[in-house]
């Protein structure tokens, strides 16, 4: 055999340019597809991106669109069930403060009416008696007495509660009165509200959590309400709401006490009457000494408030 | 031929273009071509008996290499690294082909330098290697017609040493028999 590689005919210069240039344009071309591929894989990142972006935003809208639809059509007022007659007589309560706002919002005014404290609920039902423990049902579903076993924050305004004096039936709301809030129309919407946490939406947040009886969270919903917005008309009905989840279903009526005196401060009409009936039923609760003073003060202001004959007996001897 | 490990004096060396070349330069990949084609060409003509396999196997060849640039460790051994590729491809396209009628054309593929008893020769071995399968075919070429040790065709061709050996010692002894001799070493 041959010492040495055999020898081959070389390429020639013209055929070696060409292969250079075959090589080259392969290789451009591999860049090139990488390149393509990097642009093809940005733009399906893009495009995930703005699609989830979108779905956010389109999720946000919605919910916010059935929130605000939810509220005026699935939450009936209490003046929806009132007649016609009391609701022209419903008007705005004497107030000593006059610094807020006159008169109680309906549903015609604000979507948040619904958050009436006079509107009835079970807690309303199962208000304590003699300031303690659990009361009746409301009176208007058996046609009884409406102001006996009725919580303060039941009472409707001074028209709502001359009328109550007449007779129970008109003013006990009786066609809602009697259900629990799961089994009321809306309550369903209301236990799938989502829990907002932003504070113009803490008061719907609160009642949400209210009707599926998630009381402490309701009570956290309304104290960041009214601390957020303590000059807001609905202010006084969230220390309300706060002071009767306190008394009601927290069993603390110290702190409960604290926010009826500020439902008394900042609410006017027929909410600060409930608040300051709520006042007097908790101070004879703690057996404090402004009992009889707070006693003596309601029965000079609402004489015929619906409250009136419980207020008496609240701290533990007539007046 | 003798190998262009470097491109003379003044030239840059190998590793100096590889450098260049896996930094992006087109020209130091262009120069590492023109210098090392050739050396590559003829070794693919000699594995395979033809000059357009050859060529396309060389093609193929620079492409890898250029591609992987980055993963030779050793820019020194770009040449020999380039003549594993190129022994690899050109295996690759033998176990493509479709068994066929494979009549060297001494004339088209050997140099004016060939002399008529080592074009005989040449014609002799391809044409018995033709009926030897790959990779053995390929092993013995490299062992009797590059004359590379038995460790670098392992190295090339992707097989074990003792493999290598075994081919080889298997191989000789055919060719004896039928009269055409050996490796030298």
């Amino acid at each position: 055999m041959t010492s040495r590689p055999f020898p081959i005919a070389p390429v020639s210069q013209r055929d070696v340019d060409a292969g250079w240039s075959s090589i080259k344009g392969a290789l451009e071309e591999k860049r090139a597809g990488a390149w393509h591929w990097a642009w093809v894989a940005a733009a399906i990142a893009l495009f995930v991106a703005v699609s989830a972006g979108a779905t956010v935003l389109v999720r946000e809208y919605r919910e916010r669109v059935r929130r605000e639809r939810r509220a005026p059509i699935e939450q009936p007022t209490p003046r929806d069930v009132i007649p016609e007659q009391q609701q022209g007589a419903v008007g705005p309560a004497p107030s000593g403060t006059g610094s807020l706002s006159p008169v109680v919002p309906t549903a015609d005014e604000s979507g948040r009416a619904d958050h009436d404290p006079r509107r009835p609920r079970d807690d309303d039902a199962r208000a304590p008696k003699n300031g303690k423990g659990k009361g009746g049902r409301a009176a208007g579903v058996a046609g009884g007495p409406a102001t006996s076993n009725r919580t303060a924050g039941a009472s409707g305004g001074p028209a709502a509660s001359s009328a109550a004096a007449e007779g129970s039936e008109s003013r006990g709301y009786s066609p809602l009165a009697g259900m629990s809030p799961k089994s009321q129309p809306g309550a369903a919407a209301e236990r799938q509200a989502p829990d907002a946490t932003a504070d113009g939406d803490a008061f719907a947040a609160g009642s949400a959590a209210r009707a599926r009886g998630d009381f402490k969270a309701a009570l956290s919903h309304y104290e960041r309400f009214v601390a957020k917005h303590p000059h807001d008309e609905h202010a006084g009905i969230a220390a309300m709401e706060a002071a009767r989840i306190l008394a009601d279903h927290l069993e603390q009526p110290a702190k409960a006490l604290r926010w009826a005196e500020k439902a008394a401060e900042l609410a006017d009409g027929s909410v600060r009457e409930d608040a300051r009936a709520r006042v007097v039923q908790l101070l004879g609760t703690l057996k404090r000494t402004g009992c009889a003073s707070a006693q003596r003060d309601f029965l000079r202001d609402y004489p015929n408030s619906v409250h009136t004959p419980r207020v008496k007996r609240d701290c533990g001897e007539a007046p | 031929m003798t190998p262009p490990g470097n491109g003379g004096e003044g030239a840059p060396s190998d590793a100096a273009l590889v450098s260049a070349a896996v930094s992006g330069h087109t020209w130091a990949q262009e120069a590492l071509y023109r210098r090392h084609v050739q050396h590559v060409f003829a070794l693919a003509v000699r594995l395979l008996g033809e000059r357009d396999p050859a060529w396309d196997a060389v093609q193929n060849g620079f492409i890898t290499a250029f591609r992987k640039l980055g993963k030779l460790r050793d820019p020194n051994a770009f040449p020999s690294w380039l003549r594993s590729i190129v022994v690899r491809e050109t295996l690759s396209l033998r176990r493509r082909e479709r068994p066929r009628d494979r009549s060297v054309d001494i004339e088209a593929i050997a140099s004016e330098e060939a002399t008529a008893e080592e074009r005989a020769a040449f014609i002799r071995l391809q044409r018995w290697l033709d009926g030897v399968r790959e990779p053995d075919r390929t092993i013995y070429l490299l062992k009797v017609v590059e004359s590379e040790t038995n460790e670098a065709i392992a190295e090339l061709t992707d097989v074990s040493l003792a493999t290598v050996k075994r081919k080889v010692a298997r191989v000789e002894e055919h060719l004896k028999k039928l009269g055409m001799g050996g490796a030298d070493d």
